[in-house]
């Protein structure tokens, strides 16, 4: 009889699936101890004592559970606190909290922004291995999107958390510089998922400002730039999240069709007027006006002229697109290296690289690494016309979108950009009289 | 909840955030000099204990290299401290921020929050924004495209692949259009190891039949060569080239033929993907065993590091790469060989044979072709067979047939082994191979790659066989010489020579050149009876292969190069 059946404790049963983990943890542990050294050790005449040799101890999978499970309750309460507590003060502590534990704890890694990469590389590479966590921070945020607006942005989000705390001074941002910077992150997204895909490199993790502050350590240039996004941030409210953030095109997209999304006022709205301004990221969009600006069949025109030159744009942004594959398929470590050995065999480089230097001690004919570096060329000619055309359709849709009006009847926040932070609630004199009752 | 700004609450928040802003730029103001303190003191960048390490090493200073350690650990000592340092200053910068923004929002908190209505935009105003908007989305578009276009115009664009395996530009059989001399061209000078086509034979040059270098009689000049060497000339137009190497560098030469003056050295120097340390060579061998290889336009060479080098008739660097470096004992000794755009260079070595075909204006491999073999010293031949240009190649065990454009094994024959030497020969269609301790075989490669006859007596250790009009002539190093009828292998005649042969036979016109290791040169009829019609002699040792253009011979001497004909 299957004992795991006879035994109706649940909590037996979670300890006899778990202890087969930790028997292979303690004998993974003990093996690494006992290991051989790769290299023989030299003597030496002085009579030299050689340490220990220490192994790092094997990360036990609970901890991935662990973050899984915090992950899932940090949404939560973030959901609670900004849709139903309507809790800015909680909503900071839960921000500490993630910059905490997600950030200086976990060191900023698995990070959902990141995870956009991994995916990618899974869908397009099929030997790369892509484990549960990562799926489940990748998914878990944006389903909860899909019920409740962008709560996760609001305060779990380790990068969005960081520059959340430092917007002590917001300025407002011209909407017409956000439209052209709003461009960055689809293009960030794009160019992250073919290089991913391609093999070539991860740079969201790369280029993650604020790794450097939660590892307490990092390049100089990354420190650097983390500096320079925290500092814009004191005025600029969170410049990496709006202007950058890939995984926001995708929590945008999703928070459009939320089920629920956070409210300014918790009732009728009094068109008061008082929270005009009170989000630091203009994400605030207010009443149509009571009469059209301007003749309805000049909309109609406009709007149907930008539905018609949506699929020529497609088409120039994948052709611009596409001009840009060889550059970018340089990135790919294969590519550089025949670029490299080609410009040293012509007398380009004064010396050899490292990189050309293993290669060719390796037993791998040149003729072999041409062809691979050709097929990942190919692979950027098709993802670089992707990207291109990828672009063009949102620089089309943006135009589009700006050529349709929508009837507001309140203040509202503006679904795709809100960060559910939940400052404007505190602006609004509804939700303060129900507060005080 | 709301406070003013005289509020305790509100005054302790700010006093708190002055002091931790004070303690943040402090402590971020010695990480800063600390971090310029740890790149400028790297310890294993410190030039004084460098050359403090060295001074100690050169005179075996105990002493000194007791201070150099002491220096050393003192160094270190500093280093790493500074290292931690700027770990503990990053969890105090950290703490410090921590409580710096807690201060800050605790205040904004306490203070509260006071709506401002804002500026009331009227209905017209809105509408301009919104156009505004649209022209920015679209600027933005449009600056997206541009930066495409701008990246793509300023990278070069990388070579494509076609043009790096040498089909870029093609001819109407696809290949590579690059330079190519005649075959007139080729067969006028003496363009590689061996002469055209690297099979011994010419027949275009009245070579000189008679010179002594005691009493100058036929000599027009002789120059000492600056460094070592045991490769052989090669010669096209006015122009010598030959190699020279010891520890100290790798050279090649440019002579000019009608005066012997020095044109130009060039020096090989360092080369991508070279060795750091020079192989082990024996002193047979030596770093530049093997010969030029030039088409009138580029002039070839590789030496024992596997380093080949292609320079212009000026002596100017058009290229150079690494192969491979070479593990046999006794040192790299093939020599490459220049057709129809391409230079094809053979290094049989402990690892195996590994085939290149270069582009010659390039260096770019246009293909490349490995087999397991044992080392050998032999070097390829170009033979035309069956309308198709195919690269020999003697081997152990296999002599191998490539098809010269693409690097296809059209045939090989297990037929050697030992330490293989000898070059192939080719006369008729049939191609000869032969090493001491092996067997002399005739390989026809169009019957079935059958050994069309195989002998095993008088082979050839190092010279190799030549082939020419109907017959074939053998030399080896114990100074015996065999003539051959080359399609049925019947024995003519051989004769014992005093001294042995390393230089390989060589076929001009009617005359047959060999040359043993004392500098002697006999020249004998070819054909099917012994008859010396001519001797010449240098005086000293002679272990390369004459090279012959017009009316002149070029001859390499353990320390000299000399021109024999007519003045």
């Amino acid at each position: 009889m299957n004992p795991f059946c006879s035994i109706e404790n649940t909590r037996w049963k979670i300890g006899l699936r778990v202890l087969p983990y930790l028997c292979a943890g303690i004998l993974l542990a003990a093996l690494s101890a006992s290991a051989a050294p790769r290299f023989p050790q030299p003597d030496f005449d002085t009579g030299y004592t050689h340490p220990q040799q220490e192994y790092p101890a094997t990360e036990v999978q609970a901890v991935e559970y662990l973050d899984i499970a915090l992950l899932f309750g940090a949404i939560a309460a973030a959901s609670y606190l900004a849709l139903k507590k309507r809790s800015r003060r909680g909503l900071l502590i839960l921000t500490v909290f993630s910059i905490a534990y997600f950030g200086f704890w976990r060191k900023g890694c698995v990070c959902s922004v990141g995870s956009i990469q991994n995916v990618a590389a899974a869908l397009f590479y099929p030997f790369s291995p892509v484990s549960v966590t990562v799926y489940l921070f990748f998914i878990l945020p944006l389903v909860s999107t899909l019920f409740f607006g962008r709560t996760f942005c609001s305060s779990v989000c380790p990068l969005g958390a960081a520059q959340d705390v430092v917007a002590l001074r917001p300025v407002r941002v011209s909407p017409l510089v956000e439209q052209v910077f709003g461009l960055i992150p689809y293009v960030y997204l794009g160019a992250a998922v073919l290089l991913a895909a391609t093999g070539s490199t991860f740079i969201i993790c790369r280029f993650d400002p604020f790794v450097s502050f939660f590892r307490l350590s990092g390049p100089v240039l990354l420190v650097s730039l983390g500096a320079v996004f925290l500092l814009v941030g004191i005025f600029i409210a969170r410049p990496y999240c709006r202007f950058f953030c890939p995984y926001g095109v995708l929590l945008g997209w999703l928070s459009r069709f939320s089920r629920r999304h956070l409210t300014i006022t918790p009732d009728e709205c009094v068109q008061c007027r008082l929270c005009e301004d009170s989000c630091p990221f203009g994400c605030i969009r207010k009443p149509s006006p009571e009469s059209e600006p301007e003749e309805r069949r000049t909309g109609v025109r406009r709007l149907g002229m930008l539905i018609g030159v949506l699929p020529l744009l497609i088409v120039a942004g994948g052709w611009a697109g596409g001009q840009a594959a060889e550059p970018l398929s340089r990135i790919h470590r294969t590519v550089a290296l025949v670029e490299q050995i080609g410009a040293e065999e012509g007398g380009a480089a004064p010396e050899s690289s490292l990189q050309s230097d293993v290669f060719r001690a390796s037993d791998k004919s040149i003729l072999m690494l041409y062809s691979e570096a050709e097929a990942i060329r190919s692979r950027f000619s098709i993802g670089s016309w992707i990207l291109g055309a990828f672009i063009g359709l949102v620089v089309g849709c943006r135009l589009i979108g700006l050529s349709i009006r929508r009837t507001r009847v309140d203040y509202e926040p503006d679904r795709a950009s809100c960060f559910s932070c939940g400052r404007c609630m505190d602006y609004c004199p509804v939700g303060r009289k129900k507060e005080q009752r | 909840m709301t406070s003013s700004k005289k509020s305790v609450g509100y005054r302790c928040a700010a006093a708190v955030a002055i002091v931790s802003c004070v303690f943040c730029l402090t402590v971020t103001t010695l990480m800063i000099a600390n971090y310029v303190l740890i790149t400028r003191a790297n310890p294993l960048e410190s030039p004084v204990l460098t050359e403090l390490a060295e001074k100690a090493g050169k005179e075996r200073d105990a002493a000194l290299a007791e201070d150099v350690r002491d220096l050393d650990l003192m160094v270190r000592r500093a280093f790493f401290s500074s290292v931690a340092f700027a770990g503990t200053g990053a969890y105090l910068l950290t703490a410090g921020l921590a409580v710096f923004l807690i201060s800050l929002q605790s205040m904004g908190m306490l203070w509260g929050v006071h709506p401002d209505p804002g500026k009331y935009i009227p209905d017209d105003e809105g509408l301009a924004e919104e156009k505004a908007k649209r022209r920015m989305a679209a600027v933005g578009g449009v600056g997206l495209a541009a930066l495409a276009l701008v990246l793509a115009a300023i990278y070069l664009p990388l070579p494509s692949y076609d043009d790096l395996r040498g089909n870029g530009q093609n001819d109407t059989a696809g290949r590579a259009v690059v330079y190519s001399p005649s075959v007139d061209e080729i067969e006028s000078n003496w363009p590689s190891f061996r002469g055209p086509y690297g099979l011994g034979t010419a027949l275009r040059p009245e070579a000189p039949l008679k010179w002594d270098a005691a009493s100058g009689a036929g000599i027009v000049w002789k120059v000492k060569l600056a460094r070592t060497g045991f490769s052989s000339p090669a010669v096209w137009g006015d122009r010598v080239f030959l190699t020279g190497g010891d520890k100290e560098a790798r050279e090649i030469y440019c002579i000019d033929a009608a005066t012997g003056d020095l044109v130009w050295t060039h020096d090989v120097g360092v080369v991508p993907g070279g060795p750091d340390k020079l192989p082990e060579v024996s002193e047979d061998t030596g770093y530049a065993a093997a010969t030029v290889a030039t088409d009138g336009r580029h002039v070839i060479a590789i030496f024992a590091t596997g380093n080949m080098v292609c320079v212009d008739t000026s002596g100017s660097r058009l290229w150079a790469r690494n192969l491979k470096i070479p593990d046999n004992i006794y040192g790299h000794a093939s020599s490459p060989i220049i057709h129809d755009g391409m230079v094809y260079a053979v290094i049989d070595d402990s690892s195996g044979r590994t085939l290149f075909a270069l582009n010659v204006s390039t260096g770019a491999t246009v293909w490349e072709n490995s087999k397991a073999t044992e080392p050998c010293w032999s070097s390829p031949a170009i033979v035309k067979l069956g309308g198709v240009y195919q690269l020999i190649a003697n081997g152990n065990p296999e002599v191998c047939g490539y098809r010269a454009s693409d690097g296809n094994l059209l045939w090989s024959v297990a037929c050697m082994t030992g330490e293989v030497a000898p070059s192939p020969a080719a006369d008729s269609n049939l191609i000869f191979a032969a090493n001491e301790y092996a067997i002399m075989a005739a390989i026809d490669p169009a019957a079935g790659n059958k050994v069309k006859w195989q002998t095993d007596s008088d082979l050839p250790d190092v010279s190799s066989p030549v082939a020419a009009g109907g017959f074939l002539y053998v030399a080896n190093s114990h100074g015996m010489v065999t003539w051959y009828q080359s399609d049925t292998g019947t024995k003519l005649w051989s004769k014992e020579f005093d001294d042995g042969f390393y230089s390989s036979p060589v076929v001009i016109g009617d005359r047959l050149y060999i040359t043993d290791m004392s500098g002697n040169t006999f020249v004998l009829a070819a054909g099917g009876k012994y008859r010396e019609e001519g001797r010449g002699t240098v005086g000293e040792s002679v272990v390369t292969t004459l090279a012959f253009v017009g009316s002149r011979a070029f001859i390499r001497s353990a320390g000299h190069l000399y021109c024999v004909g007519v003045k």
